[in-house]
């Protein structure tokens, strides 16, 4: 590895294997840098690796990544798999720890495609081993073939929850029920934004068709499916022995060794908070997102965003945004004239803005409910320390508006994952409990390492002194 | 609006002063350009130590640690205070004759809190402590605390007491008047009061500035980090090494906190700080070499805050001579926090024309002046 580069790329999902792959072909050097073992990111993990059955099963969606692979590997990047990313600067330089060491590595230009992460939702019983996402679940089988072979429920709101349902039921995985959390007055404010859908109606057909599909599924092996399903609990002494939740008047109860959740999806916003990217708070979608323009540009000059970590837009939303981030910063570098960058770039923002049109429709049929947050007292928020919602709710009704002395005081966000799973559940409590409102709100403050690394690690390090340049 | 006292910064010190001051039947106002514990006060590493202490501030340092035992009664928290022993390492016999000389200054001033101890106590009190360590300097009574709940406490007790604290609240101007000063905050109000205590911490230089009394008091930006939990390893006992920078707090939810001087780059215009990466690769390297088990421990963050410094290292407590009635509280050069609750005795106590308890001449404002 050089210690400088043109640009330096961290994660490779999408977003971040067209743009480096990109980049590249225009004759930048290129580091990627990922945590996984194989490129893909979460959509497409493991994809070179896994096998023809693993294929069949997560379907053309899936395998459509090969191509984007195929491109990935023709082209001259320097890829740095199992490599995790402790620290990044506006001015390039990022730290990363790799085979038992720390290293430091610079680039003229930053792109952070660190893409998108589930919106984690505190419910009572949420920590109890048994309980994990669809996601963690998708993750599983990609990674490893591994699907539940005991009763299984899913419970959320959102394409992903019918994705995972449809890869079980392929699996014969023994699905007890499926819980639709989505309220069933959504689909009104969806449906002003169904004209533009409709533009991708091929698009919007295979969701509707898969749901379906999975409807007539459930049916025919007596699955039940509740919609409108709400309180859900998961309930057991060491680990889930049953899933709880209502449904109007009536009260829901499945023995169940697994529970898999679905709340939606999030940028995951960590290393582009920690580095200073701006964020806007998206009063819809509920989430923090980084100012990024549609070729990539942040506040901070040399860093850019491609992908689900600007706004979950989606796998091949992700890639055609990493094309557009990647001709930019060619453009900036002078490797590519002006109006080669447009010629090049019109089709992929064609392409792009074709994939947008049914987002709309999707954000508002999913968009977070207006209870999601509606934690009761006893409920754990912060899963590392231990803390519960009404203990942070009493410091918000002190007056305490601010995460970040919250955690100080009573250590909520303090540990291993740094607020990740518990950030957005306090910020929804500091929102939905004192005057202030959402965007003005103060975030929490990420601190290097942005994930855990070890001492040994940090020891073996080789990060020099001053930048030689 | 007219107070007797004045303070510019709600930090620990201001409030701590505020506390005694009101408890003396004075009126005052706090100006809090963000909110109590922002910096140094709520974010410090939180050791509440003697040990180690320069030997000017241990008189007010023994005093003060007894008052941590009864915060429960002053302000209504315990602070998160526990007692972890502090010991500090030697690496060496030229270390540990550093430390002995240091036992038997203590000793000749009388006081017999810190005590030398062998290679076999250190091994008791630190087990996981490497074979190299010949001995060490130990303070049992030396405990930890939650900075950012005891600056909320000596907040909350000062407005219990009547103190008026604006948080939000910058002075942007302060002006001696006739009948002492005049101070116009950057919520576009003016403030009148007989006395004005100067506890900002890192922009105190700044502050006295602007009242024509400049003191050499320069910022810095602390890094502190935590690992994750490793229930035992530091079987509850603090760690200083005597040669190099390392400072190790046992928390008793088994986390370590690492300090002991490692500095951030900054911006005080700003109030932006960095977290140097290198800092944490050279403090890794230190505590594996004393502690080898910390080897797979994770480091899961760092945290940084403003902090005011002086040269000599010691805080400026005390009246300033060029301009009566303007009381300076500040400097405490990263080691103040165990100090707080005495400092608001011996402030109230010069703020009200008495002789403090104990000699603040170490800390006297113009030391400087004459050092030049």
């Amino acid at each position: 590895m050089k210690t400088r580069y043109d640009a330096i790329v961290i994660g490779a999902g999408p977003a971040g294997l067209a743009c480096s792959a990109e980049m590249a072909a225009r004759g930048l050097e290129v580091a990627l840098l990922d945590e996984q073992a194989n490129p893909g990111g979460q959509i497409y993990r493991n994809i070179s690796k896994a096998s023809p059955k693993q294929h069949a099963i997560l379907g053309e969606d899936y395998s459509a990544g090969m191509e984007l692979i195929s491109v990935f590997k023709e082209a001259p990047v320097e890829y740095f798999p199992q490599t995790r990313v402790w620290q990044a600067e506006p001015n390039g330089d990022v730290f990363f720890s790799r085979n038992g060491g720390s290293t430091k590595v610079s680039g003229d230009y930053l792109v952070l495609s660190t893409g998108a992460m589930e919106r984690p939702v505190p419910f009572p019983g949420w920590t109890l081993p048994g309980v994990m996402t669809c996601g963690g679940m998708s993750n599983l089988f990609k990674d490893s073939s591994l699907s539940p072979i005991e009763p299984v429920v899913l419970a959320g709101s959102g394409p992903l929850l019918w994705l995972v349902a449809e890869h079980l039921f392929a699996l014969e995985a023994p699905v007890a029920a499926i819980l639709d959390t989505t309220p069933q007055t959504q689909i009104f404010p969806a449906f002003k934004h169904m004209p533009r859908a409709l533009r991708r109606f091929g698009f919007l057909l295979k969701g509707v068709k898969m749901i379906a599909e999975v409807q007539i599924t459930a049916l025919k092996r007596k699955v039940p499916i509740y919609r409108g399903v709400k309180d859900l609990c998961a309930e057991g002494r060491d680990r889930l022995e049953r899933v709880q939740a209502t449904r109007g008047k009536k009260e829901l109860s499945f023995e169940a060794t697994t529970l898999l959740v679905s709340e939606g999806i999030i940028p995951n916003t960590s290393l582009l908070r920690q580095v200073g990217c701006a964020h806007t708070w998206d009063p819809v979608q509920r989430f923090w997102h980084p100012d990024v323009t549609v070729d990539g540009r942040t506040n901070l000059p040399a860093v850019f965003v491609a992908g689900d970590g600007n706004f979950v837009h989606g796998a091949k939303a992700a890639e055609f945004k990493g094309r557009l981030t990647a001709l930019t910063i060619a453009l900036e570098m002078h490797r590519i004239s002006r109006t080669e960058y447009l010629e090049l770039s019109a089709p992929v923002r064609r392409q792009l803005d074709r994939e947008l049109f049914p987002r709309p429709f999707i954000d508002a049929m999913y968009a977070p409910r207006k209870d999601l947050y509606s934690l009761a007292d006893e409920t754990i928020v912060c899963r590392c320390e231990g803390v519960t919602a009404g203990r942070i709710r009493a410091l918000v009704e002190e007056g305490y508006a601010d995460h970040n002395e919250i955690k100080a005081m009573i250590r909520c966000g303090m540990g291993p994952c740094q607020g990740r799973m518990c950030s957005s559940a306090v910020f929804e409590l500091i929102a939905g409990h004192s005057n202030i409102p959402p965007r003005e709100i103060r975030q929490h403050r990420l601190r290097p390492p942005i994930k855990p690394v070890s001492l040994g690690e940090l020891a073996n390090a080789n990060i020099g002194g001053p930048d030689e340049s | 609006m007219k107070a007797d006292v004045l303070i510019a910064g709600g930090g620990i010190m201001g409030c701590a002063t505020a506390i005694e001051l009101a408890r003396k039947g004075k009126s005052v106002i706090i100006f809090e350009k963000d909110v109590p514990g922002r910096h140094a006060s709520g974010n410090n590493s939180g050791g509440v130590r003697c040990q180690g202490r320069d030997v000017r501030e241990i008189p007010l340092a023994v005093e003060a640690r007894k008052m941590w035992d009864h915060h429960a009664s002053s302000v209504n928290s315990d602070c998160g205070f526990y007692v972890s022993p502090r010991l500090r390492l030697a690496e060496s016999d030229a270390e540990m004759e550093v430390l002995e000389k240091r036992c038997a200054k203590l000793k000749s001033m009388g006081y017999d809190h810190e005590v030398m101890v062998d290679k076999e106590e250190v091994s008791r009190l630190s087990p996981n402590v490497t074979e190299h360590v010949v001995g060490g300097l130990a303070c049992y009574t030396d405990g930890l605390a939650n900075p950012m709940l005891t600056s909320k406490a000596y907040a909350a007790a000062a407005e219990r007491q009547g103190v008026t604290i604006l948080p939000h609240t910058r002075v942007i101007e302060a002006q001696t008047t006739s009948g002492g000063f005049r101070v116009k905050t950057s919520s576009g109000k003016e403030y009148e009061g007989e006395v004005l205590v100067n506890g900002t911490g890192a922009w105190a230089g700044r502050f006295s500035e602007m009242l024509g009394d400049p003191l050499p008091v320069f910022a810095a930006a602390p890094t502190m980090m935590v690992t994750d939990r490793l229930p035992g390893l530091m079987n509850g006992t603090s760690l200083g090494l005597t040669g190099r920078l390392l400072g190790l707090m046992a928390a008793n939810n088994g986390t370590v906190i690492v300090g002991g001087g490692y500095r951030s780059p900054f911006d005080l215009e700003k109030e932006k700080i960095w977290v140097d990466p290198l800092q944490m690769c050279t403090a890794s390297k230190i505590m594996i070499e004393i502690l080898p088990k910390l080897k797979d421990a994770q480091m899961i963050r760092c945290w940084t805050a403003f902090e005011g410094h002086l040269k000599d290292k010691v805080p400026v407590v005390g009246e300033s001579v060029k301009v009566p009635g303007l009381f300076h509280v500040c400097g405490f050069s990263a080691h103040g926090f165990q100090l707080a609750p005495m400092m608001g005795r011996v402030m109230s106590q010069v703020i009200m024309g008495r002789e403090p308890e104990l000699s603040l001449h170490d800390f006297r404002p113009d030391r400087f002046v004459e050092a030049k």
